[in-house]
């Protein structure tokens, strides 16, 4: 790498990872999971960094490996596995309506979950998870209607919240 | 209940947007750890053919026959061995005679148990080491039972190596280090090299005795690489690019050669020789040769085609080096369906290419067994293709080798089936209650650190 690429991709880091974070943590649950997933999806972006910084959207580029990791549960694991002892510090427990919340995502399939973290963590519209997903916005309204309907199904048989959970409110 | 996504998904929102994060360094020495690890120890897959300009050949398929018969659960062997406290992180490990697990529980205790592979008796009783950072990893070699336990908390942080005597579970020495460091675990004893000042050190596995130490130097080493029996070489790259060949018992340097590879090239050594896989952005990869056993100069024996770039390297064969590469170029991970990494198969020490083929997308591992090689652990899963190239099975499901012919698949279902390397005929051996990947494996055991307990399953022939 030349001079001062190290500055940027520390930059895009700093600009980008909280996002990605939250993504990763949709999908997973899990903050360990996600303090790994966000890790490794940059360890793969420096790899190829003097590429991607062309990219129109770097960002995206990060999101799809985190979603390729986060549906594949071995990688996840092996990653975590090799990497556990280089994870930052621990987390304090989640609020309860993120544990009930994360619980019943876990029912959803990928697409809903991906398309429910896209819209109600990041603020993606209909038309961008659609330009993102390379699905139809017919589809895209689905995934959500469907994992709406998923989490309510979910959420109304949820079972009490374990010990070590905190209240958010 | 009331659901109120949007209450519910802010709070999510506000527990993410407190999880720690590292810093950016850590990603990218992450990146870079990655790549050595690789080249260390690994070894390693669905598929359109992406790299015609690469000119990867068309996937030669030999039918696979579908699985047969159907397995109930696996026969447990024993009876589960708990733990005195449930764990955060587990690591699972096993040796001919015993299975490992070693966890990490929630306030940081880090503890080690073991099991007759055979009865699935305890072997000994719950070890504690302390409360550390994290756990790091486990491994069972025959000279000892290794933990590495993490003092910070990423990877500029302290850590330790605790060697164990496999046949008691006591501590018999520990070892400080930090993560930069390398440790190679080899038959003459636990080398260490210090990532800092390239100071490196061998240490009897039962006693700890320094057996011997190599000064750091004001060329500081910067790689190194161990080639084991008959050679019993350690080879060590400087910041100079100077190659130390050193004889791995005594730590002495037998010759020191011109032009070594780069510290981030993919190496690999075997049989005399070193061979290195250097990218270079937008042109051609290079392999090279350096035969350490004279003072002879390296050459090239490939050149890679344009724009790709080596990801894991292996030998394959008793004359065979493979490599993975891929490509951004038009690449991963914008095709959901398609591969953009080959598996190039080299006779050596030539350098002539037997064949290159389609592997699965983001392969990261080679692993070869009488010449049959196996392929995968990215995001396309696993394939296994014979010494001419032609694959003779896929799955994406993770696997590994059982035996010589032998597969073993490890679905997260944890359905495991063996898998003939001979014709690709899988056949259904049982169940499992948890996710084997995570679990160690022998011929005919499977040994799974869960989060309450030490369990083993038998793996039917």
């Amino acid at each position: 790498m030349t001079p001062g690429t190290g500055d940027a991709f520390d930059a895009f880091y700093r600009d980008t990872s909280r996002r990605l974070l939250r993504y990763a943590y949709g999908l997973t649950g899990d903050p360990a999971e996600a303090q790994d997933l966000v890790q490794e999806a940059y360890a793969r972006a420096w790899q190829r960094w003097r590429r991607l910084a062309a990219y129109e959207d770097p960002e995206a580029w990060l999101r799809l490996v985190v979603n390729r990791l986060s549906t594949d549960r071995w990688r996840r694991l092996g990653v975590r596995r090799t990497h556990a002892a280089t994870a930052p510090a621990p987390v304090a427990p989640p609020s309860e309506d993120t544990v009930l919340l994360v619980r019943a995502m876990r029912t959803l399939p990928a697409a809903h979950r991906r398309a429910l973290a896209l819209h109600y963590l990041l603020d993606r519209s209909v038309a961008d998870i659609a330009a993102e997903t390379g699905a139809s916005t017919g589809t895209v309204k689905s995934w959500l209607a469907r994992g709406r309907a998923g989490l309510a199904v979910a959420l109304g048989a949820a079972p009490a919240v374990p010990e070590g959970a905190r209240n958010a409110r | 209940m009331p659901a109120d996504l949007d209450q519910m998904f802010a709070a999510l929102g506000r527990d993410a947007d407190a999880v720690p994060l590292a810093a950016p360094d850590a990603a990218r020495r992450r990146g870079v750890q990655r790549s050595r690890t690789r080249v260390l120890g690994a070894a390693v897959a669905l598929v359109a053919v992406m790299g015609a300009s690469a000119g990867i050949s068309a996937v030669r398929d030999a039918p696979t026959p579908p699985a047969v018969s159907h397995g109930g659960p696996l026969a447990e062997v024993g009876s589960p061995i708990a733990y005195e406290s449930e764990a955060r992180i587990t690591l699972s490990a096993a040796d001919a005679d015993r299975a490992y697990a070693a966890w990490e529980d929630h306030t940081g205790g880090i503890h080690v148990v073991a099991a007759e592979l055979h009865t699935g008796a305890t072997a000994w009783p719950e070890r504690s080491l302390g409360r550390f950072a994290g756990l790091g990893a486990l491994v069972a070699v025959p000279q000892a039972l290794v933990v590495t336990v993490e003092h910070g908390g990423d990877l500029t942080g302290k850590r330790s190596a605790y060697v164990l005597d496999p046949a008691s579970g006591r501590e018999r020495w520990h070892v400080a280090s930090t993560a930069a460091d390398e440790f190679l675990y080899t038959g003459a004893g636990l080398v260490t090299v210090s990532g800092q000042t390239g100071l490196t050190q061998a240490f009897d596995w039962v006693t700890g005795a320094r057996l011997w130490t190599a000064a750091p130097a004001t060329d500081r080493i910067v790689r190194t690489a161990a080639m084991p029996t008959p050679d019993d070489f350690l080879v060590q790259v400087t910041e100079a690019r100077q190659l130390l060949v050193r004889d791995l018992r005594t730590g002495r340097v037998l010759r020191e050669l011109e032009g070594a590879p780069s510290p981030e090239a993919y190496l690999v050594a075997s049989g005399g020789t070193l061979y290195s896989a250097e990218n270079d952005e937008g042109a051609s990869y290079v392999i090279r040769a350096t035969d350490v056993t004279r003072e002879s100069p390296s050459r090239t024996i490939f050149t890679g085609p344009e724009q790709r770039r080596v990801t894991s390297m292996a030998m394959c064969g008793p004359a065979r080096l493979c490599l993975l590469d891929d490509s951004d170029a038009g690449g991963e991970p914008f095709l959901p369906d398609g591969t953009n990494t080959a598996l190039t198969a080299l006779s050596v020490p030539d350098g002539r290419k037997a064949w290159r083929m389609a592997a699965p997308h983001h392969a990261q591992t080679i692993e070869a067994r009488d010449g049959r090689i196996l392929v995968g652990g990215g995001e396309g899963g696993y394939a296994l293709h014979d010494a001419q190239g032609t694959r003779v099975w896929r799955d994406l499901a993770p696997a590994g080798w059982l035996t010589d012919d032998k597969l073993i698949t490890l679905p997260v279902d944890g359905v495991l089936s063996a898998v003939s390397a001979t014709d690709g005929r899988a056949r259904v051996m049982g169940g499992v209650p948890v996710d084997p990947a995570t679990c160690a494996r022998t011929a005919d055991r499977l040994a799974c650190a869960t989060p309450t307990s030490l369990r083993l399953w038998e793996l039917p022939g």
